[in-house]
């Protein structure tokens, strides 16, 4: 699989998205982000996190946009590259699949139309359940897994898709702390491998630590920077 | 007076009920949940007021009313355009997901019930056949049925076989599926042929109304099992095949149970059964 | 791509407004309308055909019949639109066959009756001892007496009361009437009795769609058999075709029946069921049970209709003519 293209997993420029045209969700976005980092998008309810991230992956209708580039070219030709977490209240946790598989839905795109999850693709997601913690889990189906161990399973999705750029929506919603730290933990570890992070987040408190950089947004950008230093200089 | 023979009708009922009872079992289990269960039952529906315009097409062009095949495809027809139409509905201004399907049903079933009632004042004689495809008439099934059946089940079986993969992350999580560059819309559009092709299938065994309840109350019994998808979705086959046959054979057993209903309340003794399984209690915090 | 779907579901809805006008209707519904005719005739509803017939016969040309249920359609079923309970409700007098042969029919009749305007149920003109009742429902009555021509032709007298009771001026008329309607009934019972002894007893069985030959068994002496019970409404059950299978092959019956108003999907399962065993059983012409022929047919008077059904039933079950 080639990796060609810029380092630059996300650039935005001019991007105006949301439902109602007359009164987009987020307006004239401009940002890059860094490679090998994690981000906190945060702002106040209603601000345009969840638009943002829906609008940059077509999933929300967008109204302008001078620049959308996932490593430097639009997201068609990094779709392997680029895995997208929604929020897990959007989800139909009843669907009767077992963590192993969906943790193996990673894989889809990789073995294509028409093949079958083998074997080998099984390993693959095993070892990805493994990094996120939940190897003894692997057969459960997700119906009885907990909020955190829910949250963990896509994260594994995103390790077997091999995604260098992790979006991920609310992902500590009803999450308890000790599960938070353990899956920012993560988050960390592959941005220490070299992939990149951007979680829409809603609590300042924990920003400080468990991220590198925050965006604070409110229609439209306010900050962006490192993560102390970002929320101190907008007094939070 | 002695018990029935297990004669060549009974034979005939029970493997045409088992081959549309596992095939709606097993697409049951892509179906059930957020939505898709209130489409199935659209589609459901909604077949017949292409029942009744195949009817009168049919005597127009003097092809017969009772052309199983002709009604078969006006039933098809109106539930692919309902089931379609319902995505299209809730994007409307203030209609929603809700609104969509109460208005789908309600208008197509309507328009059927209507024609209905137009076919009742005309002369042919021939809509006798009609009714049978609203409540089924199993004990009637006839060696060509069981043929069609059985090819339809094939290919439904061949159609989940091969896009099991993609018809299970749509059902799990759309929005990443299509992240991923899964094409979402030909996989919608190859579940909506799977519903149709059930509900068609279910058209002469069960009726239309009944077929969604095959469909729905098998895959709700099997989400009670642990395992992957694809060993649950065969455990939804299996009950809707073993459902399907109790039926017939409850039907065969006392005279006054029509088949039909007959099906649809073992699927229901299956689910209620399922529920007391113990993996059904230790349930994981919501969301 | 919306506009486009909601047009085309317009265009629907406009299809389905002009088949429901369109033709097909029986021209008594789609006459519509509830004012007097111009000719001044009083106006007298009738359910089915048959039952028109009778009252057509003994009113001659001195009412305006109109049949609500057209040739062909099933009355078990048949329910009765918006017009179709202003036309009852707009009568001078209304006959039905009753005994819940219009099992549909709902309360317009009750709201007649309350109306104080003259109703007739012919079938319970009919003395109690010589009706018979459902073989699963001993309560119920088999509705299907215009199967037994003697039994139709006493019918007459009661309608005629009624009408003589609308146009005391006619009633003499009226009274002629019935009675050549009852002899002429009576007649060709005897026809028929005359031309069904002919059939060998080993096939003097009469297997059909739904029960609806009771009484035309009692009178000429013929087992019947309907696959469904007295009424259509009622799914035909698997156990009754596998009883009816083994009976027939048994005892060798060489054709079973279809009918003008109910699907053949179960006689063609009985054929089947039998074939399998090795048993050839064929399939008669269509016999008129519930309806009569087209109107302006011979099969489409009552007793044209009783002797087509004889006819056939005499070729098929190897009579002779």
């Amino acid at each position: 699989m080639s990796r060609s293209g810029s380092s630059v997993p996300l650039e935005l420029r001019g991007f105006t998205a949301g439902y109602a045209a007359s009164d987009p969700k987020v307006v004239d976005i401009s940002l890059v982000l860094r490679p090998g980092t994690t981000t906190a998008l945060v702002g106040p309810n209603g601000a345009g996190k969840s638009t943002l991230l829906k609008g940059i992956l077509g999933l929300t209708p967008v109204h302008a946009a001078d620049r959308v580039r996932f490593f430097g070219g639009p997201l068609e030709r990094a779709r392997d590259r680029v895995a997208y977490l929604p929020q897990r209240s959007e989800l139909d946790w009843d669907f009767p699949a077992s963590a192993l598989d969906i943790a193996a839905m990673g894989l889809y795109r990789r073995l294509g139309l028409f093949r079958r999850v083998g074997r080998a693709a099984r390993i693959e997601a095993r070892d990805a359940l493994v990094q996120v913690g939940l190897g003894d889990l692997a057969a459960r189906p997700v119906a009885e897994l907990s909020g955190g161990q829910r949250q963990r399973v896509l994260v594994a999705r995103a390790l077997a898709q091999r995604a260098d750029l992790l979006l991920l929506d609310e992902p500590f919603a009803n999450v308890d702390e000790a599960t938070e730290r353990a899956i920012a933990g993560v988050l960390r570890d592959i941005a220490a491998r070299g992939g990149t992070v951007l979680a829409v987040h809603h609590d300042l408190s924990t920003v400080r630590e468990e991220f590198d950089d925050a965006i604070l947004l409110d229609r439209t950008i306010r900050a962006h920077g490192p993560a102390g230093a970002t929320l101190a200089e907008t007094g939070r | 007076m002695s018990a029935p023979a297990f004669g060549a009708n009974t034979q005939l009922a029970l493997a045409g009920c088992t081959v549309f009872g596992a095939v709606a079992g097993a697409v049951g289990t892509f179906i059930l949940g957020r939505r898709r269960a209130l489409l199935a039952d659209v589609a459901g529906h909604a077949s017949l007021p292409g029942v009744c315009l195949a009817f009168l097409a049919g005597e127009a062009l003097g092809l017969g009313g009772r052309n199983p095949w002709l009604l078969l495809a006006g039933g098809a027809a109106t539930a692919l355009l309902a089931a379609w139409s319902v995505p299209a509905l809730s994007r409307l201004r203030g209609v929603g997901s809700d609104g969509a399907v109460a208005t789908a049903l309600a208008f197509f079933f309507g328009v059927g019930a209507v024609l209905l009632s137009s076919i009742q004042s005309h002369e042919s004689g021939a809509q006798g056949g009609l009714r049978t495809i609203i409540f089924g008439s199993a004990a009637a099934t006839s060696r060509a049925d069981l043929v069609a059946l059985t090819a339809l089940a094939a290919v439904a079986a061949a159609t989940l076989a091969l896009f099991f993969k993609e018809l299970a992350a749509i059902s799990f999580d759309e929005p990443h599926a299509r992240v991923l560059g899964l094409p979402v819309r030909a996989i919608d559009l190859v579940l909506l042929a799977l519903l149709i092709a059930t509900v068609v299938a279910g058209m002469q065994v069960a009726g239309v109304v009944l077929v969604v309840a095959m469909m729905i109350t098998p895959a709700a019994a099997a989400r009670g099992f642990r395992g992957s998808i694809g060993r649950i979705a065969a455990i939804a086959a299996a009950i809707g095949a073993g459902s399907a046959a109790a039926g017939v054979l409850l039907s065969l057993r006392f005279e006054s149970f029509p088949t039909g209903s007959a099906m649809t309340l073992s699927a229901t003794a299956c689910f209620l059964g399922s529920l007391l399984l113990p993996q059904r209690r230790r349930r994981g915090v919501p969301s | 791509m919306t506009d486009h779907l909601l047009r085309f579901l317009a265009v629907l809805a406009a299809t389905v407004a002009l088949a429901s006008c369109g033709d097909g209707p029986t021209p008594a519904a789609s006459a519509g309308a509830t004012a007097k005719p111009a000719s001044g005739l009083p106006v007298i509803v009738a359910t089915t055909p048959i039952v028109a017939d009778v009252v057509r016969s003994v009113a001659g040309p001195h009412a305006e019949v109109v049949t609500l249920i057209g040739p062909g359609v099933d009355p078990h079923l048949w329910t009765p639109t918006r017009t179709d309970i202003l036309q009852i409700l707009d009568a001078d007098a209304v006959f039905l066959n009753g005994l819940m042969l219009e099992g549909r029919i709902g309360d317009s009749i009750a709201r007649v009756e309350s109306m104080k305007r003259p109703v007739l149920r012919v079938a319970q003109t009919i003395d109690r001892k010589d009706l018979l009742t459902d073989p699963k429902r001993a309560s119920y009555f088999d509705p299907h007496i215009w199967m037994d021509p003697v039994i139709w032709g006493q019918t007459a007298a009661p309608v005629a009361e009624l009408l003589a009771g609308l146009m005391p001026s006619q009633a003499e008329t009226f009274r002629e009437n019935a009675r050549q309607y009852k002899a002429a009934a009576d007649a060709v019972a005897t026809e028929c009795a005359r031309a069904l002894s002919t059939i060998p007893r080993a096939n003097r069985t009469l297997v059909s769609a739904h029960d609806a030959f009771e009484y035309y068994g009692r009178r000429f002496e013929l087992d019947v058999r309907g696959i469904q019970g007295l009424s259509t409404e009622s799914e035909a059950s698997i156990a009754d075709i596998e009883h009816l299978v083994a009976e027939i092959t048994e005892r060798r019956i060489p054709t079973a029946f279809i009918e003008t108003t109910v699907s053949d999907r179960t006689v063609r399962a009985l054929v089947e069921g039998c074939a399998s065993i090795g048993h050839d059983l064929r399939v008669g012409e269509p016999l008129y049970s519930d309806s009569l022929g087209r109107p302006g047919t011979t099969e489409g008077t009552w007793i044209g209709m009783i002797r087509h059904n004889t006819r056939i039933i005499v070729e098929s079950l190897g009579g002779s003519r």
